[in-house]
């Protein structure tokens, strides 16, 4: 085993000590530390997507709308292709900067930072419109009739499902743009280097987990 | 366990470049990314199309026992790319992945428990 060599030997315990902090399993500590956080992630976001599902299956015929429904299908799925264009920028950034091509580096991530907050903005004057326009709240959404038929209100728990999965999602982007933010002043101030891109690398799985995440979300939020 | 390609952004490998500032620095031999967008871009578009549909022109192409389990697996595919390459899963240690799974498989098994009627 690494770990027993590691403990055994003098030696290697003096070569570890100079290296960047490092572990003999092969990752780095901030790294293991993320992957870590972000396995504690795959689980919040499984139960609040698998609570939804379960609210679906188990609520009465007829109080869950068809998908595009009561949410706005189109916008959203510009907010997918945004949050898509996002992780690339993201990963664009990162190469940049191990090609030591400074200028593409900070541009990349000024552009994830606009694309995070545009996706923000978006989904903000998403909610704007279905709590004030569409009146979907966390117990009831408006059945728009067809054909002259009136509108009816529908009480549902689907509002809540909703507003809990993209909103803990929204809460998770809003913390990417601004851990980007810091990640962003210190590139522009001259931090960072092509041998020294943990930082970004580690903000980048986070806010590509964030993406991952999303379009989960989407699929069984918005499509189906 | 490493049956899987170098990964280029092992420790190993990060502590064999310069760590000089000045040196020369030898450009990085990066995965498919722009690929891997345009993939994401089809599928994405794939996903969409049925409702679409529906949306200007009334009527769903598809039957709805069929859309479900085709956006799913859509979706799957999607974040398997993300994890993959973007998060470079396919190059980094195997016991990663298997890390960021495992809870994965336990949602799994107890969604049948709940799932399986009683």
């Amino acid at each position: 085993m690494a770990i027993d060599q590691h403990l055994a030997g003098g030696h290697a315990a003096t070569h570890a000590a100079n290296a960047p902090s490092t572990l003999t399993v092969g990752v780095s500590n901030r790294k293991l530390g993320l992957w870590i956080f972000l396995a504690s992630e795959v689980i919040f976001f499984t139960a609040l997507i698998g609570g939804g599902i379960l609210l679906r299956l188990s609520s009465t015929p007829g109080t869950w709308p068809m998908p595009g429904e009561v949410l706005n299908v189109p916008l959203t799925s510009l907010n997918t292709f945004i949050l898509i264009v996002s992780s690339v920028t993201v990963v664009q950034a990162l190469a940049a900067l191990q090609d030591n091509r400074r200028l593409h580096f900070r541009l990349f991530l000024l552009a994830t930072f606009v694309l995070g907050v545009t996706f923000l903005s978006i989904q903000g004057y998403e909610y704007y419109k279905l709590i004030f326009e569409e009146g979907l709240t966390f117990n009831q959404y408006i059945q728009h009739g067809h054909h002259g038929a009136a509108n009816a209100v529908v009480q549902s728990v689907y509002g809540a499902a909703f507003y809990i999965q993209t909103g803990f999602h929204g809460m998770h982007v809003f913390g990417g743009v601004l851990w980007l933010s810091f990640v962003m002043i210190k590139a522009f101030l001259g931090g960072y280097a092509p041998n020294d891109y943990e930082g970004v690398e580690i903000f980048g799985l986070y806010w590509h987990f964030v993406d991952l995440v999303w379009i989960l979300l989407f699929t069984i939020v918005y499509l189906i | 366990m490493q049956f899987i390609r170098k990964n280029p952004y092992s420790e190993e490998l990060r502590q064999q470049q310069p760590t000089d500032p000045q040196h020369e620095v030898h450009p990085h031999k990066h995965p498919p990314y722009m690929k891997v967008f345009l993939w994401l871009v089809i599928l994405t578009a794939i996903e969409v199309s049925p409702i679409f549909t529906e949306i200007i022109f009334g009527f769903s192409p598809i039957p709805h026992h069929i859309v479900v389990p085709m956006l799913l697996t859509i979706a799957v595919i999607k974040a398997a790319l993300v994890a993959l390459y973007y998060m470079h899963l396919l190059y980094d240690k195997f016991w990663l992945g298997a890390m960021i799974l495992s809870p994965l498989a336990f949602a799994m098994y107890f969604g049948l428990v709940i799932a399986v009627p009683y």
